[in-house]
């Protein structure tokens, strides 16, 4: 074994292990501090069992709600082919590219007691009080459907892409009918996908912060129940809640993983995808109208934040629409150096925490994958890791750990600095990167580095020359995914934040609790700018990828 | 049983020329049909249509059948026909075993499980794979998947079996072999079958009749042998079998031929069916014409290769289209003695055996 693959194995296992690994036993060690103790707590605590029952809830909730759009709206796209459909699958996975704080807030606009879409509902009914109120299991499940929908959509689709419908055509020319099709054949041999998709949605829902923190109007969950716990200064309980939910997450992953392992089959013979026309007369005149349905409600937030955004602070009080526009909110966040100063925050700490996610994950994912350097499965598990665990834990961990000073044990003061939220979010991308890189390498013939060696190449030229441009389609989008989580990231922000290195997600937040609607939807506009602008980058590297 | 196919079209969005245009034919109680001809020329698409994976955008397709008269199945889906078909990648379900797979078409009938598991072992039985009914689809050969997907389309005893290449996954020993096999097996079926192929080979061993399609166009129907001897056009002349086509004129009951000055004559197999009296070529296939020595009755030309096929040798002569130019016809020769070298100059010589003359 080569010795610099080594070292370099010891030194990501030692740097994950540091960042990865030591605040969660922090976690559980600190849950056993005082004995049974903070665990009786808990067991006996009405409000943790509250808590532990509803995430659970919305958790399988968010599943099939999320599978109940995602789900036909994937074969709709995938098998179908009607007018309209070009326009429906622009916008399809629209709810992803909203940062998570900021699709509860355009939720609230819409939907909220004095959102747009109740007052009008209300005048149509000619109501005195709201229709419906955005608040409890119900709304946080809604919000939930919206943006995560988005996993099961594009992972059925992509394995709908992959599926020979050379299958279903044969399962009908021998009498099956297209129900029976599609309980027999299709849907089987799509349940990797779906079950990789459940399993996403359940670790988001289980992970959700911000719209039971926002609208679950005294509904308890685990993850704002932890930090309620850490205001009120009981932290053994909150390490206590941090650890159940991990189990949680865990038990989903692998219950899941199981269920996703069991039905993979290779697919013998090489497929073809063919798109049916819809041709009856009824479904041609009902589809564009459906898909225009469709496209607005996926649209409805983006556009509600952008009109908002130019909406005067106060102004809008009963009105169905904000009556008063104005310039005024972007031009005070440009002029005032402290409302300025949450975007320069997010987005030097979001830089900083992804350059170190390009070096560490790519040098992770080509010793996973192209190398048989020892402790490669180790590195593996401890890449997925921060996955697994809800991103309220991952920050408990954080500030459980890293409050001290104590070098002998790794452990360093960053809680209350500028580092505590890079390394979080350095933390939280770690799984995305590692694995997009790790796709890409995957795909590349293996003997291709033997080769270039072979034909007199030095370590470092066919490393350039070979292995980074194999590289590279999987670094631009795991780099584009961990740079856009990182720029709007929320949950693991509100917890460790301080004033001075506050995040443009907590100064939304801010301003919403002070009421200034607009302001809170202009910080919104120009985060969703930043991830445009992120995402636009990222196209343009692909692009050069793709010519060289 | 007959099978009755009228004026199939079918035209797929953004396409310059129908993918099939206007086809018409017949299939008779019990025939094994090929569809032959290149990758376009629309034999694929007229079988999916047949299937009922294809909408056609006009013409019929029509079952007749003696006792319970004829039925329009155009607008039918694939459900309701009843047809077995074989995918080309054989498209068995790789979440069910072999038996699972075989007995899915009685599934769907609502037969019970022990019932159509048996039936299932019996038609595994027919195509020599009894035992295979609890291995997983992954573990089976390409030979073996094949027989599966036979057996999966003629549990449910179809009136018509469509093949789309049913030898092109097989590498050439199992090919030989299956292709003897499938033609015994689709004969003892009697119902009948259609199988679309580009290898004119695997159509002369297997079908009864040929179609050879070209550019969405049914060029020629008939038997084999009578494609071979008689065909009709250029096309089909060129498709199926070796030939060269060389310019010839009718003088009665003869043809005659003339390269280079000299003239042949050989008797006429058959004339292009609407002759207007145009420019005609000959049909010459390689058991027509001897290698000899250069006389002045017989046309002159130079010996390219020479190679030993077994039973006899096969000969490639040039022939100048006229002395000194550089445009030559080229002759595939089957001859038992192997004579004459390389590059030796020769000649070649009509055997007397019929022609067919097609239009230019």
């Amino acid at each position: 074994m080569k010795r610099r693959f080594v070292v370099a194995t010891l030194i990501v296992l030692l740097l994950l292990a540091w960042s990865v690994v030591l605040p969660n036993v922090s976690v559980i060690v600190g849950s056993f501090a005082r004995g049974l103790d903070d665990w009786r707590a808990f067991v006996a605590s009405p409000a943790d069992r509250e808590a532990l029952w509803s995430t659970l809830v919305i958790s399988v909730g968010s599943v099939i709600a999320a599978l109940i759009i995602g789900l036909p709206l994937a074969f709709l796209l995938g098998r179908f082919d009607f007018r309209g459909r070009r326009a429906l699958s622009a916008v399809a996975t629209l709810p992803a590219a909203l940062p998570p704080l900021v699709g509860v807030i355009a939720f609230l606009f819409l939907y909220g007691e004095s959102g747009v879409v109740t007052r009008v509902a209300q005048r149509l009914l000619g109501l005195d009080h709201a229709p419906w109120s955005l608040t409890g299991l119900s709304a946080i499940v809604f919000v939930h459907a919206y943006t995560m929908y988005v996993y099961v959509f594009l992972f059925v689709a992509a394995g709908l892409d992959r599926y020979d419908t050379t299958l279903d055509e044969a399962a009908a020319g021998l009498g099956a009918s297209r129900p029976r099709t599609l309980r027999r054949i299709t849907l089987p041999l799509l349940t990797p996908s779906i079950a990789g998709a459940m399993l996403l949605v359940f670790m988001s829902s289980l992970g959700s912060f911000s719209a039971p923190y926002i609208f679950g109007g005294g509904q308890r969950v685990l993850a704002t129940q932890i930090l309620v716990s850490k205001l009120n200064g009981s932290m053994g309980l909150a390490y206590v809640e941090t650890t159940v939910l991990a189990l949680a997450a865990v038990a989903a992953l692998l219950g899941l993983r199981w269920l996703e392992r069991r039905r993979r089959y290779a697919l013998t013979g090489k497929g073809k995808t063919t798109r049916i026309v819809v041709r009856s007369r009824a479904a041609r005149t009902l589809a564009p109208i459906l898909a225009t349905v469709v496209v607005t409600f996926l649209v409805l937030p983006h556009a509600m934040v952008v009109l908002v955004s130019f909406a005067r602070d106060g102004a809008w009080t009963t009105q169905i629409l904000p009556p008063e526009y104005t310039f005024d909110n972007f031009r005070r966040l440009a002029s005032d150096p402290e409302l300025w100063r949450p975007i320069t925050n997010s987005v030097w700490m979001s830089a900083i925490a992804t350059a170190a996610n390009i070096v560490v994950c790519f040098v992770a994912a080509y010793l996973i994958v192209l190398t048989r350097a020892p402790g490669r499965r180790l590195l593996q598990l401890l890449v997925v890791l921060p996955w697994a665990i809800p991103a309220t834990a991952i920050a408990l961990g954080l500030a459980a750990t890293f409050d001290v000073n104590s070098p002998l044990t790794g452990r360093v003061l960053l809680v209350g600095t500028f580092w505590i939220l890079p390394l979080a979010y350095f933390v939280r991308n770690v799984p995305v990167l590692t694995s997009a890189v790790e796709g890409s390498l995957r795909q590349m013939d293996a003997s291709l580095e033997d080769a270039a060696r072979g034909l007199g190449a030095s370590w470092l030229l066919a490393m350039r020359r070979i292995v980074l441009p194999a590289a590279r389609p999987g670094l631009v989008a795991g780099t584009m995914l961990a740079a856009i989580a990182a720029v709007g990231e929320f949950v693991a922000s509100v917890v460790l934040y301080t004033h001075s290195n506050r995040p443009i997600s907590i100064e939304i937040l801010a301003q919403l609790r002070s009421l200034s609607f607009g302001t809170a939807a202009a910080y919104s506009v120009l985060l969703i700018a930043l991830v445009l602008a992120i995402t636009l980058g990222a196209r343009l590297a692909e692009d050069r990828v793709e010519r060289i | 049983m007959t099978l009755a196919i009228a004026n199939l079209t079918r035209r797929f969005a953004d396409a310059e020329r129908p993918a099939v245009d206007d086809v018409s034919f017949t299939v008779r109680p019990g025939e094994v049909l090929a569809l032959v001809g290149a990758s376009g020329s629309g034999k694929t698409t007229t079988l999916r249509m047949i299937a009922g994976y294809e909408q056609p955008d006009a013409g019929r397709i029509v079952l007749e059948d003696a006792r319970a008269g004829s039925r329009d199945i155009t607008a039918e889906p694939p459900q309701r026909r009843g047809f077995g078909m074989v995918f080309q990648h054989y498209a068995l379900f790789p979440h069910m075993p072999v038996a699972e797979n075989v007995a899915f078409g009685l599934e769907a009938r609502g037969v019970g499980k022990r019932q159509r598991l048996e039936r299932a072992r019996e038609a595994l039985g027919r195509v020599g794979l009894e035992d295979a009914g609890a291995r997983p689809i992954q573990s089976l050969s390409g030979g073996e998947q094949q027989r599966v997907a036979l057996a999966r389309a003629i549990i449910i005893d179809p009136p018509v079996l469509l093949l789309d290449e049913p030898l092109s996954n097989l590498d050439p020993a199992r090919r030989q072999e299956t292709r003897e096999w499938l033609r015994l097996k689709l004969h003892e079926l009697r119902s009948i079958a259609i199988l679309v192929t580009h290898d004119q080979e695997d159509a002369f061993a297997i079908a009864d009749r040929m179609a050879v399609l070209q550019a969405g166009k049914l060029l020629q129907l008939g038997t084999p042998d009578e494609l071979y001897r008689r065909p009709t056009s250029v096309p089909v002349a060129e498709f199926v079998g070796r030939s060269t086509l060389v310019e010839a004129r009718r003088e009665g009951e003869q043809a005659c031929i003339t390269i280079a000055g000299a003239t042949q004559h050989a008797p006429i197999a058959s004339m292009p069916p609407s002759h207007d009296g145009g420019a005609l070529r000959a049909v010459i296939r390689p058991e027509m014409v001897e290698v000899c020595g250069a006389t002045p009755s017989c046309w002159h030309g130079i010996v390219e290769s020479r190679r030993y096929a077994g039973s006899h040798y096969v000969y490639r002569v040039a022939v100048p289209e006229a002395p000194g130019s550089d445009r030559a016809y080229t002759f595939e020769i089957d001859c038992e003695e192997g004579d004459f070298g390389e590059h030796s100059k020769v000649g070649v010589k009509l055997r007397q055996k019929p022609v067919a003359l097609v239009a230019q």
